[in-house]
């Protein structure tokens, strides 16, 4: 397993915002995180990205413990994410913004910057090439001078991802990924979606639009007021009874 | 106007020193942080260049040197405690700094109280002093002996202040520039990119103060005589408004700023009482306007757009 939740917990004060939850992401797998709005599938995203610390239990990447490691150093060691609510540099350009994600992989220090070595320029040629590679890897090279706020909503959803792929990650955290798409963006967001699970990075996704959730997901597991009630293919997900009464309530009730 | 009158190279002299003092506060706010701590180093870094000059006989250069070196070091000490802060916290805890600074030079024998420091042996004489080495003088160039000094402060001021944007904009164009840019933008998210926030917030606040330390040193020895008072609350005020009525998105903003602040009273001074009627109704005027300062990162698009259109048009008109 490439990412494993043991028992994860995690409580706000008194509120308890997710209980005993247990899954794995195998590498090489596009994994679905579904639930209803405030089962909790958010503070998954932001425990494993270092942002909160578990209550109780354990995360653990490529078999390494993710305990006490700051948010940056997880994203060195290959977890990256994108945001629910959009958060690019919107001042920066499309290409600043991928620039700004290879910060993990490259080394110009302080001096270096201001001296200019020549180690310093080589890498900037490279931040230069991967960043445009990215830009065209998500669609977006005709818009790589535009300051990223001016960009339609669209096209800055693939913007994060492709920000996020710059700092190399094994797994990658999409959250609401299609969020407000349309069904062409949506179709094209899967398309991309695939095609970089099928070059070797690990997918973890919340997601809402179920149709993609069951198209694109090789595993799904279903969490509701901070348990987990399911887990398996989408198929089994889907047809599960808990699933069911989460999404549209008990059938004496619908009555 | 004679150019070549002490005087007016002394305002353009202050206009190049307040260049260099809106660059520290602009690499401070490129990471987003509104620190009031400037004048605080400022006459940390002039009363050790001070010191440094008059009671040890330290070569000038070495002696603003190290008036930069040690604000940066003070820097990085209160830098380590108050950095978590943000916004108006930070700004309200690098005021109080400030003024702590402050009573301590008020209070200290050293620095002789609140009369301060003064017959320094300013970086006009100091440099007058080289020249006459090599066999020139003031007559050389058919200038008195105050104005070749006048001169030669401004000559070495503009040669500071170039290095130091030179400096800036290669930072600005690489991997620490990109940070700063990210951090101001968006912390949660840099941190989610890799970026270790807090070292490249203290890195830019480090840099604001031995750049502010400097200019202290500068100042120092070119008006030859600090007081504590110099550097007290309108100074905060009158360095941070660089950046706020320039604009503090690009490095051109502040510099800008500096430029319009230390023209402005004295171009006003036709006005005689007043000056500052005028010069507090075209801050309001700034503010009502161009709430983000006088310059951003659209001026300069606009005007290569305009420039673009024009050379379009050319094209067609060829055609």
């Amino acid at each position: 397993m490439l990412l494993e939740l043991n028992n994860v917990g995690k409580s706000f004060g008194g509120i308890t915002a997710l209980r005993d939850v247990t899954f794995g992401v195998a590498e090489g797998e596009i994994v679905g995180l579904i639930g209803p709005n405030g089962a909790g599938k958010t503070t998954i995203f932001n425990m494993v990205t270092g942002i909160f610390e578990p209550s109780n239990g354990h995360i653990s990447f490529a078999g390494q413990p993710l305990a006490g490691i700051p948010p940056h150093k997880i994203t060195a060691r290959g977890i990256a994410r994108t945001f629910q609510n959009i958060r690019l540099f919107g001042h920066l350009s499309a290409l600043e913004n991928v620039k700004v994600g290879c910060h993990t992989w490259t080394r110009a220090g302080f001096w270096a910057s201001l001296l200019k070595t020549r180690r310093q320029r080589e890498e900037e040629r490279a931040v230069e090439q991967k960043a445009s590679e990215l830009l065209a890897f998500v669609g977006l090279s005709d818009v790589a001078d535009l300051r990223a706020d001016t960009l339609p909503y669209g096209q800055q959803r693939r913007l994060e991802i492709a920000r996020a792929l710059a700092t190399q990650p094994k797994l990658l955290l999409l959250d609401e990924p299609a969020a407000g798409m349309i069904e062409s963006e949506t179709k094209e967001l899967m398309e991309l979606v695939r095609k970089i699970r099928d070059n070797g990075t690990t997918v973890l996704l919340v997601e809402h639009d179920m149709g993609l959730v069951m198209n694109l997901c090789d595993k799904v597991v279903c969490i509701n007021f901070g348990v987990k009630i399911a887990e398996g293919t989408p198929d089994e997900v889907q047809n599960h009874p808990d699933v069911i009464e989460a999404y549209l309530g008990k059938e004496e009730e619908a009555c | 106007m004679d150019l070549f009158n002490p005087y007016n190279l002394q305002v353009i002299t202050f206009i190049v020193l307040n260049g260099i003092l809106a660059i520290s506060i602009y690499i401070t706010l490129a990471t987003g942080q509104l620190s009031l701590g400037h004048a605080g180093f400022m006459s940390i870094g002039a009363y050790v260049a001070s010191i440094l000059t008059k009671q040890a006989d330290v070569p000038l250069i070495f002696a603003l040197l190290l008036g930069g070196l040690i604000a940066g070091v003070i820097a990085l000490l209160i830098g380590a405690p108050t950095l978590k802060l943000h916004g108006l916290y930070l700004a309200i805890a690098t005021l109080g700094f400030g003024e702590v600074v402050r009573v301590i030079f008020l209070n200290m024998e050293i620095t002789n109280g609140a009369l301060g420091i003064t017959g320094l042996k300013s970086i006009g004489s100091t440099l007058y002093d080289w020249l006459k080495v090599t066999g020139l003088t003031g007559d050389s160039f058919g200038l008195s002996v105050l104005q070749m000094k006048a001169v030669l402060t401004l000559l070495f001021l503009l040669l500071l202040f170039g290095l130091v944007l030179f400096l800036t904009l290669r930072l600005h164009r690489s991997r620490i520039g990109r940070a700063f840019e990210a951090i101001k933008a968006d912390e949660t998210a840099a941190k989610a990119m890799g970026l270790p926030v807090a070292y490249y917030k203290m890195l830019a606040f480090i840099i604001g103060a031995v750049l502010a330390g400097f200019c202290g040193g500068l100042f120092a020895h070119i008006t030859t005589t600090i007081t504590p008072d110099d550097f007290n609350y309108h100074k905060v005020v009158e360095i941070l408004s660089f950046a706020v009525i320039g604009g503090s998105e690009i490095v051109w903003g502040p510099l800008f700023g500096a430029f319009i602040l230390t023209t402005l009273p004295e171009v006003l001074r036709v006005l005689a009482e007043y000056k500052m009627i005028m010069y507090g109704a075209i801050m309001v005027l700034v503010m009502a306007f161009r709430p983000h300062g006088l310059i951003g990162t659209d001026t300069f698009a606009k005007l290569f757009d305009r420039r673009r259109k024009q050379a379009a048009r050319q094209a067609e008109e060829g055609m």
